[in-house]
This record gives C-alpha cells, sequence and structure tokens, in this order.
C-alpha cells in the first residue's frame, strides 16, 4: 500500500509536467516540415516503405494520405494487426529473418522495448523537443500520443456523465455503459491503470458494479456507442471525434480528474530495406507539422513539451493529462489485468 | 514400381502441407515458448503447459460454449438442409432452379458479413427487428446476442453444406428404389425415412460432419453475436488469446489441440458409422429424374423455401444496404429509417479512397484461382488413389489428407507460419504461402466433395474403359473426369468460395502486398466502422456472385451438382 | 386375390408433345401374364407405369379387379400404395442399406400382420425364389441374378392382386436369362398371379406369356397369344418385328375367300393371306418368315425354281439367299449340313398359309430392332 501511494506520487509528478507544457504552449504554430534535399533523394529512390501498426486501419490510412500529399512518391504499404498479433507477427519474422517492416508502429512501449534489440539507431532532428517521459528508448519514439475521454450518445443519455466518476453511478448500470476488456492493448491497459492510481483503488469494483458491456476493442465500441448499442463509453478520443465531427449523434468530453495518454513507440527495424522513406516517414510524422495533423485533424495528444494545437474540446486548464510510470506500466501489467479479469468477470 | 513412385510422391506432398505444419504447432502445445522466436534449444519440452489449458475452467466454458453452439447449429442446419434439398430435387415445387440458386447464396456470405448483417438486424437495443417490432406494437424482442442467436444464424448459413452434399446424393439415386416402397404399400412420408434418408445417410452424415467441423472453426459469427453477451467459443477464445498482449501463442495451441481431438474423435465416428456400408447408386443405366407431385401442398413447400430465403439472404441483405449507405446507423425509430436525407455514398468512398480495398480484391482473386486450380487437382488425385487404386499406402494417404478438417484456421495460420518461415526461399509473404495454406487446409473438403461422386460411379463403367483397351491415365481423363465432373467442378467451385472467404489462417499468413479480403474486411470492422465494414461486404457479395455466375456459366455443359447450380 | 386388369383408351402425353401411350386398350384376365413387347421407346414401360401410377395418364381408364383405380376425366387417381400391386423393376431397386429378409419384410410391415405370420410370409417368398439360405445377407453381396429373385420375392410377398415386371432380366446374362425366363414363369404360374410384363425380346415374351401385345410408337398394333403373333401377324409391322425378314411387293390379282393371288415381281404369281380390306387392284407388301421356306419338290401352291445367290453357314442351320420375283429372298434350312450350292437352282415352297400380303408399306414402316 505504502508503495502504491508513493508510485501514484510520481505519477503526478510526470503528468503535471506534460499538463502545464500544454498550458503555456498551447498557441504556438506549426513550423512547416523541411527535410534534408537528401534524405528526399534517397527516400525518392526507394519509392515505398512497409508499416506496421496497431493502431486503427482507418486512421492510418489518414495519416498515409496525409504524408503521400507531401511525399507523394514514397508508397506506404500498411501492415494493421492487433496489438498482440503485430508483436507476434514481428517475433517471428524477426526470428525467420524475414521481418519486412521498415517501420514498426505499437501502442505496448512495454513489449517494444522487449524487442529493442530489433531496431536501429533513429532519432527525429527534433528529438530535444520530446517529453522524457514519454520515451522508454533512444529507438523507439512517440509518433502517436492518444488520450482517453468519455463519450456518450446524445440521443440516449439525458442526463449525461461529468466525470470518471460518475461512470460508478447506478443511473448508468445495466449495460449502458461500454467498455474496452483491459487485456486489449497498451492503450486500455494505461487507463485502467489511471482508474486504479488515481480515482480509487476500487474504482474497477465499483465500475463494474454497473455491468458494462465489454467490447475486445476501442474502435467496435465507438461505432457501437453511435449506434445506441451502448450509451456511454470511455473511449480514445480519436476514434470518436470523426464521427461526431460527421455528425453522429455523440458527445465527448475530457474528465476533469485527469486524461490519461498512450505515447507509442514506433522504431525502424535494423533489417529494414527502405531506411530512408522509413526515416522520412518518421521524420514528418514526429515533425511538429506532422503531429499538429494528429492533434487537429484526427483528435489525438502529443509527446512534445509544447504541443503545437490542442485537440478541439481539450483545455489543458480543466483536464490534466497522466501518463504511466514506466517501470510499474511494465511490472504491475500481469498482476493487475489478472485482478481486473476478475472483477469484471472477464474470462481468460 | 509406378504406384510406389506415386504413393510416395503423395506422401511426400502431405507431409509438406500437413504432418511438418502440425507438427510444428503440437511442439507449441508442449512448451511454453514460441518455437520460432525463442529458437528450438531454448525450448523445454513438458506437459505442464497443456495440463493448466485442460484444469483452466475458461477453456471448460469456451469448449461446452463451441460444442453447444456446433450442434444446435447443426441440427439447425440438417433439418433446413435435408428439406431443401428434397423440396428441390424430389417435388414438383414451382421455381426450384431459382430456390436452389438462390438457396447456395449463404455459401458466399463470409461468416463476418453474416455476424455483422445479423448484428444489425437483431441486436436487442437497436436491431431492425426490434425497431420493427416496435413500430408494429408488438411487445417481444429478438435477442440475437445469444446462444440461441448464434444457433440460429450457425443453422441458416451453414444448410447448403447439408444440401450440397444430400441433394447431389438424391438426384444420382435411383429413383426405382423410392417408388418400390410406395408400390409396397409405403406413403410418403414412411419412404422419406425407411428407404430415401437411410439411403443417402452417407451424404447426410457427411454433410452434418462437415458443417459441424466448419461450424466449430468459425470466427466471424460467434465473435460478433457472441461477444456482446461474454459467450466465449473456442474460436473467439483462441484468437483473443492471440490477440492479447501479450500474445499466448501456447495456451492457443493447447485449446486448438483439444479442438483437433473433438474433431479427430468425430471423424472416426462417421467412418466408423459408414464402414461396411456400399451405397453406390448410380448404376449403368441412366435413369429419368422423378419428382413428387405435391399438388397444392407445392405452394406450402414454395413459401417455406421463400421463407428460408428471405431470412439468409434478403434481410441481410437489406441490413447491410441500410448500413452501407445510411450516415449512421442510429436509427431513433421506424420512420427515420426512411429519411432519404440520412442516405448516400459517403461510405462506399471512403472504402475505395483506401488503396488496399483494391489491392486485396486482386490478391483474393489469385489467392482463389491458384487454390481451386492446385486443390482441385491434388484432391482429385488423393481422392481417385484412396477410393480407386490399391496403390501402397493409400490408408495412410487418407488419414493424413483428412487429418486438417480438425485444425481450425486461425491455428493452422500459426501452424503454417511457424512451419514455413524458416524455409529457405522467398516463400514468406508471396500469395504461395496462402494459396497452398488454403489447399492444405480446405483439402479434407475438397476430397469429400469429390469422393462422394467418385464413390458413386459405378466400377463397372471404368473397368469398361479398361477393357477397351484404355490404360489407367486414359480411363480417368475419359471416363472419370466426365463423370465426376460435376463432382470436380463443385469440388473447385467450392474451393474457391472458401478461399476467396477464409479469414483465420491469412491472418497470420499476409502481408502488406499480399494482403486479402477478408483480413481487410475484419480490418474494417475492428476499425470500428460498421458502415464502411458493410459496404466493402456488400461488394464482396457482389463480387462472389459475379464469379459464381461465371463459373456456372462456364460449367453449363456438365450436370447438374455444381455450387449455385439449380436442381 | 389376383384379379382383372383393365385399360380403356388409355393416353399419356409429356410435356414434350407427341404421345407415349396412344390409346391403348386391353385386358388382362385373373391369373394371366401378358408381355408387352416392342422396340425401344414404344411406349411399353410408359403403359406399365400408368397401371403402377407412378405415372398420371392424361386420358382413359385402368381398372383392377374392376374398381377404377385411374380416371383422370372423372377425377379418380388412386396412389401407388392403395393399388396393391407388385412391380419389379428393370434395375432391380433392392435396398441396398437392408438385408434380405428386410428388404422382402418392407411390404408386409404396417399392414397389420403379427411378426410370426410375417416371418412365415417372408420365408415362403424366399422358399418360392430359392433363396432361404440367404435371408440374412446384405443386398448389396449378392450376385445380379439373387438381386433380381430378392425383388421378385418381395414384390410378391404381399399377394398382390397384380404384378408389374419392367424388363426384368435385361441386366442379367445371357444364360441366367434362359433359366430365370423359365423359372419367373413358373413361381408367377404357381402363386397364381395376374401379371403384365414388358420386354423388348421376343423369345421371352413367347415362352412367358400367355398373351403378347405388340406395341409400336405409343400403340397397341395386337394382342393375342403368341402362336397367333407368330403365325396372323396383325400388320407388316408386327410381322416384321417378329422376324418375317422377307419382302416381296405385289399387286392383288384376284380373291379367294381368305386368300388371294398376287402378281410379284417378274409377273409371278403366288397364293398368300389376304386380309379382308384389301380388294383387286391394291398394292401390296408379302411378308415371309425364312423358316417357313421349304426346299425340295411339295405338292399345292407356290411353288418356284430360284438360284441360290449366298449361303451363310449358322452351324445348326443355313440361310440362303435366292433371286425370286427379281429380288433377294432368304431361307433358313435346319440342319447342320449345307445342302445347296452357290449358283445352282433348287426348287421351292411357299405355303400360302406362311405368304401374309398387307397393304403395301414403306421401308420406314419396318424399321424394327
Ligand atoms: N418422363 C418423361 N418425360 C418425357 N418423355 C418421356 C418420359 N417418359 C417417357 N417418355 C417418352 O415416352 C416414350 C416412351 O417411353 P417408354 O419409357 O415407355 O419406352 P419403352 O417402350 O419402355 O422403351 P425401352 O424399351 O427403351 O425401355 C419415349 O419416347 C420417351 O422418350
Ligand atoms: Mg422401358
Amino acid at each position: 500500500m505504502k508503495r502504491m501511494l508513493m508510485s501514484r506520487r510520481q505519477v503526478m509528478a510526470s503528468a503535471v509536467g506534460i499538463g502545464a507544457a500544454a498550458i503555456t504552449r498551447r498557441s504556438v504554430a506549426a513550423q512547416p516540415f523541411t527535410p534534408s534535399a537528401g534524405l528526399v533523394e534517397a527516400a525518392r529512390k526507394e519509392g515505398k516503405m512497409i508499416y506496421y501498426t496497431a493502431s486503427f486501419t482507418e486512421v492510418e490510412q489518414e495519416v498515409i494520405n496525409a504524408f503521400n500529399k507531401r511525399f507523394p512518391f514514397v508508397r506506404v504499404e500498411m501492415v494493421r494487426a492487433s496489438g498482440g498479433q503485430l508483436i507476434t507477427r514481428v517475433k517471428t519474422e524477426a526470428a525467420a529473418g524475414k521481418l519486412v517492416a521498415d517501420v514498426v508502429d505499437h501502442s505496448d512501449r512495454g513489449l517494444m522495448k522487449a524487442l529493442e534489440h530489433l531496431f536501429q539507431d533513429y532519432a527525429p532532428p527534433n528529438a530535444s523537443d520530446y517529453l522524457p517521459s514519454a520515451l522508454v528508448s533512444p529507438r523507439l519514439w512517440p509518433r502517436l500520443t492518444p488520450g482517453w475521454s468519455i463519450a456518450y450518445n446524445t440521443e440516449l443519455v439525458k442526463n449525461p456523465p461529468k466525470t470518471w466518476m460518475d461512470l460508478t453511478k447506478p443511473e448508468y448500470a445495466k449495460g449502458q455503459i461500454g467498455q474496452v476488456i483491459g487485456p486489449s492493448g497498451g492503450t486500455t491497459w494505461t487507463r485502467i491503470m489511471f482508474e486504479r492510481q488515481v480515482l480509487a483503488e476500487d474504482y474497477w469494483k465499483r465500475q463494474a458494479a454497473t455491468k458494462p458491456a465489454l467490447y475486445p476493442s476501442g474502435a467496435p465500441l465507438s461505432d457501437a456507442l453511435v449506434r445506441g448499442e451502448v450509451s456511454i463509453a470511455p473511449l480514445i478520443y480519436n476514434a470518436i471525434l470523426p464521427k461526431k465531427r460527421d455528425g453522429a449523434p455523440v458527445e465527448i468530453f475530457f474528465p476533469p480528474e485527469g486524461v490519461p495518454i498512450v505515447p507509442y513507440a514506433t522504431g525502424i527495424p535494423k533489417t529494414s530495406a527502405n531506411p530512408n522513406a522509413a526515416r522520412l516517414f518518421l521524420d514528418w510524422s514526429l515533425s511538429p507539422e506532422g503531429q499538429a495533423f494528429t492533434i487537429k485533424d484526427q483528435g489525438n495528444l502529443t509527446s512534445l513539451k509544447e504541443p503545437p494545437f490542442n485537440p478541439e474540446g481539450f483545455d489543458p486548464k480543466v483536464a490534466k493529462v497522466w501518463v504511466p510510470d514506466f517501470k510499474q506500466f511494465v511490472e504491475l501489467h500481469d498482476k493487475w489485468l489478472e485482478e481486473w479479469n476478475t472483477v469484471y468477470g472477464y474470462r481468460q | 514400381m509406378v504406384v510406389w513412385l506415386w504413393s510416395a510422391l503423395l506422401l511426400a506432398i502431405l507431409t509438406f502441407l500437413v504432418i511438418y505444419p502440425t507438427g510444428m504447432l503440437l511442439l507449441g502445445t508442449l512448451t511454453d515458448s514460441n518455437p520460432v522466436t525463442d529458437g528450438y534449444q531454448n525450448m523445454h519440452l513438458s506437459l505442464g503447459n497443456f495440463a493448466t489449458v485442460l484444469a483452466n475452467p475458461n477453456v471448460h466454458a469456451a469448449l461446452g460454449n463451441s460444442l453447444l453452439a456446433c450442434t444446435g447449429g447443426t441440427v439447425v442446419a440438417v433439418v433446413i438442409g435435408l428439406a431443401f434439398a428434397w423440396i428441390v430435387v424430389r417435388t414438383n415445387t414451382p421455381w426450384k432452379g431459382f430456390i436452389a440458386s438462390a438457396g447456395m447464396l449463404p455459401l458466399f456470405v463470409p461468416p463476418l458479413v453474416a455476424g455483422v448483417a445479423w448484428a444489425i438486424l437483431g441486436s436487442p437495443k437497436t436491431g431492425l427487428i426490434n425497431t420493427m417490432l416496435a413500430r408494429m406494437g408488438i411487445e417481444a424482442r429478438v435477442n440475437l446476442y445469444s446462444m440461441a442467436g448464434i444457433i440460429f444464424v450457425f443453422g441458416m448459413y451453414y444448410a447448403p453444406y447439408v444440401y450440397m452434399f444430400t441433394a447431389a446424393a438424391l438426384r444420382n439415386m435411383d429413383p426405382s428404389l423410392e417408388e418400390a416402397a410406395e408400390i409396397s404399400g409405403a406413403g410418403p412420408v414412411r419412404t422419406l425415412l425407411t428407404i430415401t434418408f437411410p439411403l443417402i445417410a452417407p451424404a447426410i452424415i457427411s454433410g452434418m460432419l462437415l458443417s459441424f467441423v466448419v461450424m466449430l472453426g468459425i470466427y466471424g459469427i460467434p465473435a460478433v453475436l457472441g461477444a456482446p453477451a461474454d459467450i466465449p467459443v473456442l474460436t473467439t477464445y483462441i484468437f483473443a488469446l492471440t490477440s492479447w498482449a501479450p500474445p499466448r501463442y501456447s495456451t492457443a495451441a493447447a485449446v486448438a489441440m483439444i479442438l483437433m481431438v473433438v474433431t479427430g474423435i468425430l471423424v472416426v465416428l462417421q467412418q466408423k458409422v459408414l464402414s461396411g456400408r456400399s451405397f453406390t447408386t448410380v448404376a449403368g443405366k441412366a435413369f429419368r429424374p422423378r419428382s413428387l407431385n405435391l399438388g397444392p401442398w407445392r405452394f406450402l413447400t414454395l413459401g417455406l423455401a421463400f421463407v428460408y430465403l428471405i431470412i439468409v439472404v434478403v434481410l441481410p441483405t437489406l441490413a447491410l444496404l441500410v448500413a452501407a449507405f445510411r450516415k449512421f446507423l442510429f436509427i431513433r425509430d421506424f420512420a427515420s429509417l426512411f429519411d432519404g436525407k440520412q442516405y448516400g455514398l459517403m461510405h462506399f468512398q471512403r472504402l475505395f479512397a483506401n488503396p488496399a480495398t483494391v489491392n486485396s480484391i486482386i490478391n483474393t482473386m489469385k489467392v482463389g484461382v491458384i487454390t481451386a486450380l492446385i486443390g482441385g487437382v491434388l484432391a482429385f488425385a488423393i481422392g481417385y488413389t484412396v477410393n480407386r487404386t490399391q496403390a501402397p499406402a493409400r490408408r495412410a494417404i487418407d488419414v493424413i489428407a483428412t487429418a486438417p478438417v480438425a485444425i481450425p484456421g486461425l491455428v493452422i495460420g500459426v501452424a503454417y507460419l511457424w512451419a514455413w518461415i524458416g524455409l529457405p526461399g522467398g516463400f514468406y509473404g508471396t500469395i504461395w504461402i496462402l494459396a497452398l495454406a488454403f489447399v492444405a487446409r480446405f483439402l479434407p473438403d475438397t476430397i469429400k466433395a469429390l469422393s462422394t461422386s467418385l464413390m458413386q460411379i459405378h466400377r463397372e463403367l471404368e473397368e469398361a474403359a479398361w477393357i477397351c483397351g484404355r490404360g489407367v491415365l486414359s480411363t480417368i481423363v475419359t471416363i472419370m473426369l466426365p463423370l465426376a465432373r460435376p463432382g470436380v467442378v463443385a469440388a473447385m467451385t467450392l474451393l474457391f468460395v472458401l478461399a476467396i472467404r477464409e479469414l483465420g489462417s491469412s491472418l497470420f499468413l499476409y502481408s502488406s502486398s499480399t494482403m486479402v479480403m477478408a483480413v481487410q474486411l475484419l480490418g474494417y470492422y475492428e476499425g470500428g466502422n460498421i458502415s464502411v465494414t458493410a459496404a466493402f461486404s456488400l461488394v464482396q457479395m457482389v463480387i462472389l456472385g459475379a464469379l459464381i455466375g461465371v463459373a456456372h456459366w462456364l460449367s453449363r455443359g456438365a450436370a447438374d451438382g455444381g455450387v449455385g447450380r439449380s436442381g | 386375390m389376383s384379379a382383372e386388369l383393365g385399360v380403356e383408351h388409355l393416353r399419356k402425353v409429356f410435356a414434350t408433345g407427341k404421345p407415349a401411350v396412344d390409346d391403348v386398350s386391353f385386358t388382362v384376365q385373373a391369373g394371366e401374364i401378358v408381355v408387352l413387347l416392342g422396340p425401344s421407346g414404344c411406349g411399353k414401360t410408359t403403359t406399365l407405369r400408368c397401371v403402377a401410377g407412378l405415372e398420371h395418364p392424361t386420358a382413359g381408364a385402368i381398372r383392377i379387379g374392376g374398381e377404377v383405380i385411374s380416371a383422370p376425366e372423372q377425377g379418380v387417381l388412386v396412389p401407388p400404395r392403395r393399388r396393391n400391386i407388385g412391380m419389379v423393376f428393370q434395375s432391380y431397386a433392392v435396398w441396398p442399406h437392408m438385408t434380405v429378409r428386410q428388404n422382402v419384410a418392407y411390404p408386409l410391415r404396417h399392414r397389420g400382420m403379427t411378426r410370426a405370420e410375417m416371418d412365415r410370409k417372408v420365408a415362403e417368398a424366399l422358399e418360392l425364389v430359392d433363396l432361404s439360405s440367404y435371408a440374412d445377407r446384405a443386398v448389396v453381396s449378392l450376385s445380379g441374378g439373387q438381386m433380381q429373385r430378392v425383388a421378385l420375392a418381395r414384390s410378391m410377398v404381399y399377394q398382390p392382386r397384380l404384378l408389374l415386371l419392367d424388363e426384368p432380366l435385361s441386366n442379367l446374362d445371357a444364360q441366367l436369362r434362359l433359366r430365370l425366363r423359365d423359372d419367373l414363369r413358373r413361381i408367377i404360374k404357381r402363386a397364381g398371379l395376374t401379371a403384365l410384363y414388358v420386354t423388348h425380346d421376343q423369345t421371352e415374351a413367347v415362352v412367358l406369356g400367355d398373351r403378347i401385345g405388340v406395341m409400336q410408337n405409343g400403340k397397341l398394333l395386337q394382342m393375342a397369344p403368341p402362336d397367333e403373333v407368330y403365325n396372323r401377324p396383325a400388320d407388316l409391322f408386327v410381322a416384321s418385328f417378329t422376324g418375317a425378314s422377307n419382302f416381296v411387293a405385289g399387286r392383288v390379282v384376284e380373291r379367294q375367300g381368305e386368300f388371294g393371288t398376287i402378281e410379284a415381281g417378274g409377273g409371278q404369281r403366288l397364293t398368300a393371306w389376304l386380309p379382308a380390306a384389301l380388294a383387286p387392284g391394291a398394292a401390296v407388301t408379302i411378308a415371309i418368315r425364312p423358316e417357313n421356306i421349304r426346299f425340295g419338290h411339295g405338292d399345292g401352291a407356290n411353288r418356284f425354281a430360284a438360284e441360290v445367290l449366298a449361303q451363310r453357314y449358322q452351324g445348326v442351320q443355313t440361310i440362303y439367299e435366292l433371286g425370286l420375283f427379281g429380288a433377294r429372298i432368304e431361307a433358313l434350312e435346319v440342319g447342320t449340313t449345307m445342302r445347296h450350292e452357290v449358283g445352282s437352282r433348287v426348287d421351292v415352297v411357299l405355303p400360302p398359309d406362311s405368304c401374309w400380303a398387307y397393304e403395301a408399306g414403306t421401308a420406314a414402316d419396318l424399321a424394327a430392332d
């Protein structure tokens, strides 16, 4: 218990760091990305790259489209798989010496850290602009930093929740709330860590008492919310914002107790056949311009010390971002997930 | 000498396609490491992992659910499939050609699509059926997010398997066998129960077994309908195990082993039941098909057939259409369903804005054709060798070729990945690894489909050709192939359709340049956009429909029996 | 028990148009065996299946034992299972999933019979067809002839009013066919059944039938005892189908009672049996069976001298081709020696009773198998 408290304090400290940065620099505009002519030429010669990602197909297709608007000569072939399958694929291919990926992009920094040896040394030109707390290895970079929000269907919910704690209220019981299962991947693991470390030690128990409907991942849950299968759901902001923009009957808010964020780990394998195209892609993604795109167009946050933007609806004065302590992120994983499964009655 | 070489060749091919990957899977079960990534030298074999899995109550729950869902689904499928076969082949029900073709449509529907369509229709909260019921002032609500829902959808969608086997058998049955019963004083029902069904029992059992085993391996339907109600079955459980972070492959492999054992028992049972029975009914003499004059009752059978078609074809298609063309699938009430402003082409635009969509379609066609050709030839070679020759080791060939029936696609994917990625040559990442995996995976289905038609051809017809001075090869070409042609065409078409829809084994074998439709579809589904998923589902159904139409047209000279072919 | 079968003006038209059975009428007396004989496709099977109820006639009435079982005009159509008839199919149609005993016992089930009675009847039927020792064998392990006998036992075990047989021997080898042919008549007669039997084999028809009905193109041309069919064919087709292979064209000169004088090719005249409808001056075709031409000097009418043009030795008989009436006429002589050299002249007698004149026909009418 004592250790518990300690860790929570550490975590809060780093979270405040990111939040504060967000407040001070919210109006800074993104400078355009200007790669070296040599890199562009080399990438053009390669002409393509293979991109492994655990993010969602549609989200990443937009990223690729934006990248291709700047650099149309690099054809990006995407392989999308869920977190676990992507890791297995990378491991298996690497073991057989056939890892064909030029960029690997994953939400679970812990799993990626364990594969650090597969990746080459790489740092973007603006490396020093990134928060040290978001970095787990000099070879892996937080290309994407999504954050958690709560969304509800405006047609179905007359008295919407306002905080994380509201999700434990009996008035939202009997399957009105949808939840992504704990073991689905790094993003959800981050959120449930937040729930237990920041909100309340027994938050899971109280929330599970409302009998939420469980979904295997955030994407189907966001769709279920729009369709009205569930009325309220904690969701990664980038999974629901595009739907709201398209006119779906949903409202989204960042709860005041905190916004758990999930810095991705992205790197270039040593075996990359198109390292220059990969570099160009990552340099662009990690540049203020690339980050601005994921924030503005997709509703992500960023791990840049000085965010060029804040996503629509995110007010750093109201909601503080929270990033998990990496050591605990790795160490607590198995034990806590097992407990989460028990509390939520999820079979494993 | 030649036969020895031939047997050895077949065994070698089967070893490469079946034994080697299965061995890798077994290794995976008996260790808690991944033999490829962690290296063979670090592997410690033990039964511990397996024992833990066996004792896991969640495994018991998944196994129980699987058996329940598949048993229920098979019962429904057999009832529907048999009724359908009988109506189409043996009665004078009007429009039966159309009924027969339309009744095969569920075969072309990928399970994930079926699941999605029925979720849109039968969700307890937002299902279109419930919206409709509410509109009509009816209190009752349907809930397909349940075991009953899974059984219902399973039964509806896998009835064509039973139909295919039994319709062919019925068609190939000498009608005087039934007439003799009628003359003997038996009424139509008694004739059906004591003569017709027992005579086509091998076909019924084959169809039953096939549909049961196929259901056991289906992921899409229980994933969509079972997940909201927290009903795990073996496939969704295995999939979950492999997609958690970190994935639990050895647990998945162990669960798969359980699945293999269950299926293995079923296969052995089936052979026990069938052994000692010869049901060669195609005599040297051709006979006229016979159809029962149902009188006014034929409109009842027509009605029943239409109800079935509405349930498996019309309703889901409507659901997919609504989903694919509607901006959001939130339907406040019945009236808003007809609000024209809500509809448009945006989901299709989104779908085709992604270059991966078209690539996946092209790749799938390539894989389908390669699979159908290689698989058809290999299955014919094996089926002929096993059923028609005295070649050495033909029992072994038969057993090995049937083994993949017991391995669900998901696990085959892992097994083949482990087995083949280490082989020299740029095999991994090409379209061939997918095609070969499909060939191996569907070998039992193809052989079974072919054997039924091979078995039903009287030996004398073939012997007649030998006597006419033909060699074995020329006999096959001039006699067996033409006679078995409906079977061969049907088997290849079946293989093509199966390959196009196959999701489980593709998941682990595709690469960026060999992405196939099924995987792409799952990507869209997991990406959480039901509408784009529905749009892509429709595209796939149209493509499949067109292909089947072409296949049908190409084989129009062949006798009846092809998939999607009328009675 | 066995009953009389009456068929009146039976017609059956399939969707394809041309009638398969066209205005066929006949009766089969109780206990009689009638054989329908005719070339392939003439409508024998269709007639039989109409009687069985497996085809639905277009028109006409069918009676068994006086009871109307089929009369489409009156809307009467008794289903096959209520007709109480037995049928033996060409393809045997024994049920492969049953033993011999089960096959034979099947029709007895649901007839309100005690087990013992059933066993007795099955045993009797198997006894009748000589298969008692095979009762518990699977039918698939039997030979073709044995299967056929199972089918026969099965169709007789319940003492049907009428037994229908559709080419029951055609799938068997020649020797077996000979043996079973004789057995069949014996068995049917012993059981005292009325039987309608379809075949295209003449010898089978002659041996088996009390009467033979010859069919062509859906029409029944003649129904009579075998010797009448052979000695007084009703028309040119029947004559030719039953083996009268010599045809001589001619013209009626005059009539003497049942017979007439015909002037044939080469101006030669002969006496032949002349149906009543033909008057002097009519063009006729005379049909003569090769067996009925006698060599040597006889007395009475129709003596001719002919040249031997060719000979075909067949072991127990020889066929000679003779130049007569300006045509080639075949004559057959029994015996193992050839007596007439090619080129020699021989005397032949054509008994007037065996020369049948019909209205002149074309070759197409004579097309027989
Ligand atoms: N179900 C049917 N539909 C259409 N035409 C038919 C049908 N059954 C018979 N026919 C036609 O009716 C005619 C008589 O057929 P049927 O079977 O009675 O001949 P058959 O005398 O038994 O000949 P075979 O000796 O070859 O068995 C044939 O021209 C045949 O093509
Ligand atoms: Mg016939």
